[in-house]
């Protein structure tokens, strides 16, 4: 009984804390957020626009069976707001009509290029260049998933900037004017990431965002407050304590020359974004740089992305996500609990592990204790009770951390009842949403152990759900 | 102690916290949006009669009482205005800027403790400032903060002082290729009076090596033939930036007479200087360096080779002939790979079939 107890006690302290470090990381996050906007001065990224000095960028897009979206997603890429950038799309042995539909669009034609060869990728059957528009690149190439297509384009690409997009993806039109700054301040920043919203609300017409609504289901609503809360400032937070250990694929911007020291994407990765940041970390402190390389997140680059809204798909993805950060995890486990790695070291990496990777396991645990407690009588029908309630309130009052400070920005919600619905989702997210996740996660984590390394059900779209489409 | 006491005053605490968040979240929502709409409602009001006082047919005593109703918002709809307008008529911008007191001691803001104050006030000294601000932004050219020596030297020469030019140089010499490139914007911004300044570096003893890289760069951006000399004999200066804006800007200014100078650094030990030699024998339409232009199609570094297929491309019918014949001909595999690569860009010729490897 003693030791129920103490598991007990042990559980409750661990979802304290997780949540306690969440709470830290969003308020840091919203310090970092608001000295961050202090530090712009007027009219700074109209002058990045207007400079033909400023870094030209190469705009990687890999996609897989993505006939649906791909144009309407290549347009908006066409129409972001910078001096000189390219737009590279690789098809990676697409088996649908993927280059036949561009070839249409964009009057391909076949071309030969021959890039530097820094980093092997799969064979190559076609590079294409349009008659219409000059700066767009495709590729075609014998299938080797996501990770050896963005290694494919960075070998083709020719600037020193690249910045890798998902084929899903809707930039705000200033988006990469946000990202690049950091690198005209500071020569020594390696790579910027920035903010992922879910896209699902969005209505768009040819490429540019007209209005900024939210998801419909319930299951959209929810992903909409977990991407506030996790992928927007606790973010932002992990990223001043030098622990930013995922930049999602769907944003990033990085030197060419530090995404080929690094080696490139990972082909074997299950999310090659995690690993590869993981990496990244660790090359940068490895090296015992000079430069003191660095990761910046910036907190007003937008890109939308769309995400599940059939609970198959969703289970699907999330799957897939606690698989990639247990393998990324034991393929870096050198740099945990290693001073050498500093605070990445120090904090980031245990973080990662023990309230990213292990979370599942140990919150299903405590739900599998509380019905031990019950059953046995070691614990009243009350003090469960009051355990459940205490869980649920913490994650509303983190969630309502996060829209405080989202309304507090730009990306405030458009309308009461937008406002409204977002509540009700922050309500509603700890009474089977987030069990079924957890769940999900948990189930992910046995596979990784017993061996799947497959990407699991690609997320498939016939661009209804998509709001480039319309 | 208890858990179930400890888990009840948690969760208690937690519920109560949670319900004033929330209706702070709610009353924060709604002065935004109130915000929002005064911030719409003064825009529609006071830029109607800032122009129409441009036009002349308002008066700074019919403005001014509208502008200091909301003297931050004011501002920033003057310096967007500012911004669009010509030196001519932003000089007219003046008088509405001085009849904001709120910053007329805008210079205070330079000695703030906070460097995001010295920063805005350093910024706004470029629009709300005269000759009498001109000493405190030369002062915060020597900040701590790199931004805010920056914003200072873009006010400096907002407000047309081409005597600063000296000084941001050599508060501004920030090795990196990146920061030369904005000191140089921000210099060439001053139009031909900043031509004599960076004559003065390129030509005076002293300076250093940033410096240099930033007024070459700078008389290639102003198009100076009066600079051709001097950038001449930058080409044999030991550092490479500096040779590598020397011969841009020469290439920019398009002076044949140093085409040979040039073409003497074709074999130049950095890759930078040798892919900008290509590139500005290309601009330059060197067409006696086809030889050269050949050479560097089997250079060691792809983006020499790059360029010089370009260059050959940019010289005209001699140059893409010799494209042709290097497509086929040329001794070395990487050479004839970036000529087929560059005829077909532009459309001169067919793709192989071939898969690469």
């Amino acid at each position: 009984m003693i030791t129920i107890h103490i598991l007990l006690w042990l559980i409750l302290a661990y979802y304290i804390t997780l949540q306690g470090i969440y709470l830290i990381l969003v308020l840091l996050g919203a310090t970092q957020a608001k000295s961050y906007r202090s530090g712009i001065t007027f009219e700074e990224f109209r002058r990045i626009g207007e400079s033909p000095l400023s870094m030209p960028v190469s705009l990687i897009i890999p996609c897989y069976n993505e006939e649906a979206i791909i144009v309407a997603t290549i347009r908006n890429a066409l129409r972001l707001n910078y001096p000189q950038f390219e737009v590279i799309v690789v098809s990676d042995g697409s088996t649908d009509g993927s280059i036949q539909v561009l070839k249409e669009s964009f009057h391909l034609r076949r071309v030969e290029r021959f890039g530097r060869r820094v980093i092997p990728s799969e064979a190559i059957l076609g590079v294409y260049e349009s008659q219409e528009q000059p700066n767009l690149v495709v590729v075609e190439k014998v299938n080797g998933r996501r990770a050896d297509a963005i290694n494919a384009a960075v070998t083709l690409s020719r600037y020193p900037l690249v910045c890798i997009i998902d084929a899903d993806c809707v930039l705000e039109t200033d988006a990469l004017l946000h990202m690049a700054r950091p690198f005209l301040q500071d020569t020594s920043v390696a790579a910027v990431a920035g903010i992922v919203r879910p896209s699902n609300g969005l209505s768009i017409v040819d490429g540019e965002i007209l209005h900024n609504t939210l998801p419909k289901t319930l299951l959209g609503m929810n992903q909409e407050v977990e991407y506030a809360r996790s992928f927007q400032w606790a973010r932002i937070g992990l990223c001043r304590l030098k622990s930013m250990l995922c930049i999602s694929g769907a944003l990033l911007l990085i030197k060419k020359s530090i995404f080929e020291e690094v080696g490139g994407s990972w082909p074997q990765a299950i999310t090659d974004d995690i690993e590869f940041t993981m990496r990244l970390n660790r090359h940068i402190h490895d090296r015992r740089r000079k430069d003191h390389a660095h990761l910046v997140f910036v907190p007003d680059a937008v890109c939308y992305t769309e995400i599940p809204e059939e609970i198959c798909q969703y289970a699907s993805q999330r799957n897939r996500w606690q698989r990639g950060t247990i393998q990324a995890l034991f393929r870096n486990a050198g740099m945990i609990f290693n001073p050498r790695y500093g605070m990445t070291g120090l904090f980031g990496m245990p973080f990662f592990l023990i309230f990213e990777a292990l979370a599942a396991i140990v919150e299903v645990s405590a739900w599998i204790l509380m019905v031990v407690c019950l059953v046995l009588g070691i614990a009243s029908g009350f003090e469960i009770i009051a355990m459940i309630y205490l869980a649920f309130i913490l994650g509303v009052f983190l969630s309502l951390t996060a829209v405080l400070l989202t309304e507090s920005s730009r990306l405030r919600a458009a309308n009461w009842r937008d406002f409204w619905r977002l509540i009700l989702a922050i309500l509603l997210d700890n009474l089977g949403f987030h069990q079924f996740h957890l769940i999900i996660r948990v189930i992910g984590t046995f596979q990784y152990l017993i061996g799947r390394k497959d990407l699991g059900a690609v997320m498939t779209r016939n661009g209804n759900n998509s709001p480039i489409t319309k | 102690m208890n858990l179930l006491i400890i888990v009840s005053i948690t969760a208690a605490i937690l519920t109560l916290l949670s319900l004033l968040l929330l209706t702070f979240i709610i009353g924060m929502r709604v002065f935004t949006d109130r915000s929002i709409n005064h911030q719409a409602e003064f825009r529609k009001r006071a830029i109607p009669l800032i122009n129409a006082y441009l036009r002349g047919e308002a008066t700074v005593e019919i403005i001014a009482p509208i502008l200091l109703k909301d003297q931050h918002l004011a501002l920033l709809i003057l310096m967007e205005l500012a911004d669009s307008l010509d030196e001519r008529e932003r000089k007219k911008l003046h008088p509405l800027f001085v009849s904001l007191p709120k910053f007329r001691n805008e210079s205070h803001a330079l000695k703030s403790r906070h460097w995001q104050t010295r920063l805005h006030g350093a910024e706004r000294l470029g629009y709300l400032g005269d000759d009498s601000s001109l000493p405190a932004l030369m002062t915060a050219l020597r900040d701590d903060v790199v931004g805010v020596r920056f914003a200072a030297a873009r006010s400096l020469i907002h407000l047309g002082c081409d005597e600063a030019v000296e000084p941001i140089l050599s508060s501004l010499d920030i090795p990196g290729e990146v920061s030369q490139r904005r000191v140089a914007e921000i210099i060439s911004s001053l139009g031909p009076r900043a031509i004599d300044p960076i004559l003065n570096v390129m030509n005076g003893p002293g300076y250093d090596d940033a410096s240099l890289s930033i007024a070459a760069r700078v008389a290639g951006i102003l198009r100076s033939e009066r600079a051709v000399s001097s950038l001449s004999h930058l080409l044999k200066h030991q550092v490479a930036n500096v040779r590598l804006n020397a011969i841009r800007s020469l290439a920019s200014i398009g002076d044949h007479s140093v085409i040979q100078d040039i073409a003497s650094l074709g074999e130049d030990p950095s890759w930078e200087v040798r892919s900008s030699v290509m590139t500005a024998l290309g601009k330059l339409r060197a067409s006696e360096n086809i030889p050269l232009l050949l050479d560097g199609l089997s250079d060691q570094e792809w983006w020499v080779r790059h360029n010089a297929g370009y260059a050959l491309m940019a010289i005209g019918d001699q140059g893409i002939t010799a494209l042709r014949n290097a497509a086929d001909h040329h001794t070395d595999a990487f050479g004839r790979d970036m000529s087929r690569q560059i005829l077909q860009q532009k459309g001169l010729l067919e793709p192989s079939a071939e898969v690469q490897p």
